[in-house]
């Protein structure tokens, strides 16, 4: 009895240390910052072209005499109608619309700093903050671009996102050197850059995994309708998609794949062998939402966040070596 | 490869790890969970510790992108309604001709799709329970104090005070409708959303003039902006 013991103890240690251990290698071993220094200037240019572009009509989306004026959208998450929430925003105090364009002048000259990599260590958070309040105030117009876009800077601003293809790469060679070396990041393999790299890895994975099931609760995906169902709808159809009507195999087997894909991508990113096809399969998926369903920015921010899975090493850095 | 134990800051930042983590996964989870008796009480109470982060982060969300089934759009029109309450000129909302870049028209697609996701009819079934009445007559009132900004917005935008706004469905064809002819955008295929009257409450007191006012159970005419 004692040895049955004994031998389970001995089981559960070894699985809890090898536990740890794989624990460790997965989140502890310093990887190369180039990739999230890549989707910086990516993910930094979509955060500006969406500030611009609310900034085309800032009116209608901020202040008093918006869609969904000041009063109303504290009154979203306040409790005003029985729900509170903790997606507070200054943003619904603010009633001068000088003020707000003050604000959002800042916002979007932030965010261009980012996308540069001038201080990104500052202007990253930054522009996190930013684009929070921007979220909290604009309830009801937002969308998944929104949300990728949001966790993206989440997880560039933990990781050194500057130390590549930067100002702050360029002023660390020409003044400060290893002086700084918080703000001014050096190009080289950091657990930092690995945790932002696997965070946003693993939300991609859960992004991905409920998506799936979401289309899996559904009947359309499954007998090969959604294909048509999302071609005819008008409102998001840019490029016309409805010639798929006559081919309803194509449209099954797009409807059946799209789910499939998106439920299996949790596992089979990963191994070696299949990531490069997962890869290529969500720049289909997402090139064909934006070509087709009109969400251009969205594709295109998915294809993005899709690089994470990508190998630093396609992405040389020379000048920052030198 | 051999690896070092874990040192004190790394259980740390593991423990910063996991919490995200578990705020990541639990809202998706919760919004899977969501069925007629309300969210799964197993994961309601996992998800309280860490609702505030995940609310603030925008960690909330469902990810049901085009599920479980692709669905009709909807939009809303605002009309300017002459001294009969007749309407003399409308928008629809969104329209590609009005609003660009493509970013911007789904800004606006997207607070049409909110204002009709949180549409609650203002004639509740009898026999409901007392508290989901409660939680029905505040989201009720939450529609209307959003239907009332939108119309405000309109009011001052176009100094005209007599303005409607109408939610309209654009349901989508079957594959034997297309085939046989039917454009996508046939005016047969938008139709107009019926609405109560609005609360009595002192904020929502002044009157606005409901959808049936202008015509809400009459197919619209034309999906496009008329000038």
């Amino acid at each position: 009895m004692k040895s049955v013991v004994g031998s389970s103890f001995g089981l559960a240690r070894q699985w809890l240390t090898e536990s740890a251990e794989a624990w460790s290698r997965f989140w502890f071993t310093p990887c190369s910052p180039r990739v999230i220094s890549v989707l910086r200037i990516l993910a930094g240019a979509m955060l500006v072209y969406s500030h611009l572009v609310w900034a085309m009509d800032l009116g209608s989306f901020l202040g008093p005499d918006a869609w969904i004026d000041n009063d109303t959208a504290k009154s979203l998450h306040d409790g005003s109608f029985g729900f509170s929430d903790a997606a507070r925003s200054y943003l619904w105090n603010i009633d001068s619309m000088g003020l707000l364009w003050a604000h959002h002048v800042v916002a979007i000259l932030i965010a261009i700093a980012f996308t540069l990599g001038f201080l990104t260590r500052l202007s990253g958070p930054l522009s996190l903050f930013l684009q929070l309040m921007l979220l909290h105030r604009l309830t009801g117009m937002l969308f998944g671009l929104d949300q990728i876009l949001t966790y993206c800077l989440m997880y560039l601003s933990i990781g050194p996102s500057g130390a590549c293809y930067s100002v702050d790469a360029w002023l660390r060679r020409r003044l400060t050197g290893d002086r700084l070396a918080w703000l001014f990041p050096a190009d080289r393999p950091s657990v930092s850059a690995n945790v932002a790299t696997r965070l946003l890895q693993i939300h991609l994975c859960v992004i991905y995994f409920f998506g799936g099931i979401a289309k899996a609760r559904g009947t359309t995906w499954w007998d090969g309708s959604a294909m048509w169902l999302s071609a005819a709808n008008y409102e998001y159809q840019s490029v016309p998609l409805t010639w798929i009507v006559d081919y309803p195999r194509l449209g099954a087997l797009l409807s059946n794949a799209t789910m499939l894909w998106e439920l299996s991508y949790v596992a089979l990113i990963w191994p070696r062998l299949t990531r490069p096809v997962f890869l290529v399969i969500a720049v289909m998926v997402h090139a064909g939402i934006g070509i087709f369903l009109g969400m251009i920015t969205f594709g295109t921010m998915m294809i993005i966040a899709n690089l994470i899975f990508v190998s630093p090493k396609l992405f040389s850095c020379q000048s920052c070596e030198a | 490869m051999p690896t070092r134990p874990l040192g004190k800051w790394q259980w740390v930042i593991s423990l910063g790890i996991l919490f995200h983590l578990v705020a990541v996964v639990l809202p998706p989870l919760a919004y899977q969970s969501d069925g007629p008796a309300g969210i799964s009480p197993v994961i309601q109470a996992a998800t309280t510790p860490v609702r505030p982060y995940g609310e603030f982060l925008h960690l909330n969300r469902g990810y049901a992108f085009f599920a479980p089934d692709p669905g009709p759009s909807h939009l809303f029109q605002i009309a300017r309604l002459d001294e009969e309450n007749f309407p003399f000129e409308e928008w629809m909302y969104p329209s590609l001709d009005h609003q660009w870049p493509r970013l911007a028209y789904h800004r606006h697609f997207m607070l049409a799709e909110y204002l009709n996701r949180i549409h609650r009819p203002v004639d509740l079934p009898e026999g409901l329970d007392p508290s989901i009445i409660v939680d029905l007559k505040a989201e009720r009132r939450r529609y209307e104090y959003v239907r009332r900004s939108m119309i405000e917005k309109m009011r001052k935008e176009l100094s005209h005070d007599n303005i409607a706004l109408r939610r309209i469905e654009h349901a989508l064809l079957l594959p034997q409708d297309y085939s046989s002819g039917i454009p996508i955008n046939d005016r047969r295929t938008y139709q107009v959303l019926g609405d109560g009257p609005v609360f009595s409450e002192p904020a929502l007191s002044e009157e606005v003039p409901t959808p049936q006012d202008a015509g809400a159970n009459e197919t619209i005419t034309d999906p496009k902006v008329p000038s």
